[in-house]
């Protein structure tokens, strides 16, 4: 049999190197390694705040329409709840005071999505692809709609 | 002629170390390609709508050169995007501080207007996307519109399904 020299060595070791990094990469290596490594999946409600937006995109979000991330372009989760309110800007008026005033035709929405979250050590990864960061700006969008809003809180279940 | 030789010569013609690089790279790229490929085959379905594009800030002349069941298309894309089956032209307004009242009032912008099609085309539909050629339509969208003898930036306001 061939012996085998010192190039093959190298080359099984860039392929199985190569195989490890890219199964860390796309966040499957405890699912696929599988032996003894606890898979932390967890429900979580993430909560969204969409500001200053018309009422085209409040009619448009609706509960139990699946939210998808415009980044990674995979499914986060249905929304459970919304509720809107007038959006409020400040102005500053001409005695020097700043106040907070409704926008006309302009709401803040505040979206609630049920989703299953990887928990890893550097954060929370919905359907273990997309991360979810409190205070990201997040981009989203359903069948019918496509805004984006600030990560407010990720509730744990 | 045996599988592999006293020198580890698969058919006499390869080495087997060379075999097993070959098949690991191949399962390599069967990986790859069936994770990063969509899992979920989503049943694409055809389905007519109806979807507000709503243009703001143009002049009296733009709705002047819309015509009624006229093809419509991405301008920077060529793609076809539907047929104008109706439009509504209102004041276009801007929201403005009061000062003095520390509130936001609506003014109407003389000469400038806001024009609302309502274009119909059949689509492709999935469970998340509706597409009307490579255009996904979503409230929200931008895109750029031209039909004969105008152009104009403009936003997607609503979506309707049509019964026929």
């Amino acid at each position: 049999m061939r012996r085998m020299n010192i190039a093959d060595f190298i080359i099984i070791i860039f392929i199985i190197g190569g195989i490890l990094v890219l199964a860390s990469k796309l966040g499957t290596f405890g699912l696929s390694l599988g032996q003894g490594e606890e898979i932390k999946m967890r429900k979580a409600v993430i909560v969204l705040e969409v500001e200053d937006v018309r009422e085209a995109t409040v009619n448009a979000l609706k509960i139990g329409h699946i939210v998808l991330s415009e980044e990674t372009n995979s499914p986060i989760g249905p929304i459970i709840e919304m509720t809107v309110t007038p959006y409020m800007d400040e102005i500053e008026t001409v005695d020097g005071k700043i106040v907070f005033s409704e926008v006309p035709g302009k709401y803040t929405i505040i979206v609630s999505l049920e989703a299953s979250l990887l928990e890893r050590e550097t954060g929370y990864f919905a359907e273990g692809i997309t991360e979810m960061k409190v205070n990201s700006i997040f981009k989203f969008y359903t069948k019918y709609v496509s805004t984006s809003g600030r990560i407010e809180e990720i509730d744990l279940q | 002629m045996k599988l592999i030789n006293k020198k580890g010569m698969v058919f006499e013609k390869i080495s087997i170390v060379d075999v097993i690089i070959i098949l690991v790279i191949i399962a390599i790229g069967y990986y790859a390609i069936t994770f990063l490929t969509t899992k979920d085959v989503n049943k694409i379905s055809k389905q007519t709508i109806q979807y507000t594009f709503e243009t703001e800030d143009v002049n009296e002349n733009f709705a002047k050169q819309l015509q009624l069941e006229g093809n419509l298309y991405n301008s920077s894309k060529n793609y076809f995007v539907g047929k104008l089956i109706d439009y509504k032209v209102l004041p276009y307004e801007i929201i403005v501080p009061d000062l003095q009242n520390g509130v936001f009032i609506k003014q109407v912008v003389e000469d400038r207007f806001v024009v609302r099609m309502t274009i119909e085309a059949n689509t492709d539909q999935d469970d998340y996307n509706i597409r009307i050629n490579q255009e996904n339509i979503k409230v929200g969208a931008m895109f750029p519109i031209k039909g004969k003898g105008f152009a104009s930036y403009g936003y997607i306001v609503e979506i309707k399904e049509v019964v026929k």
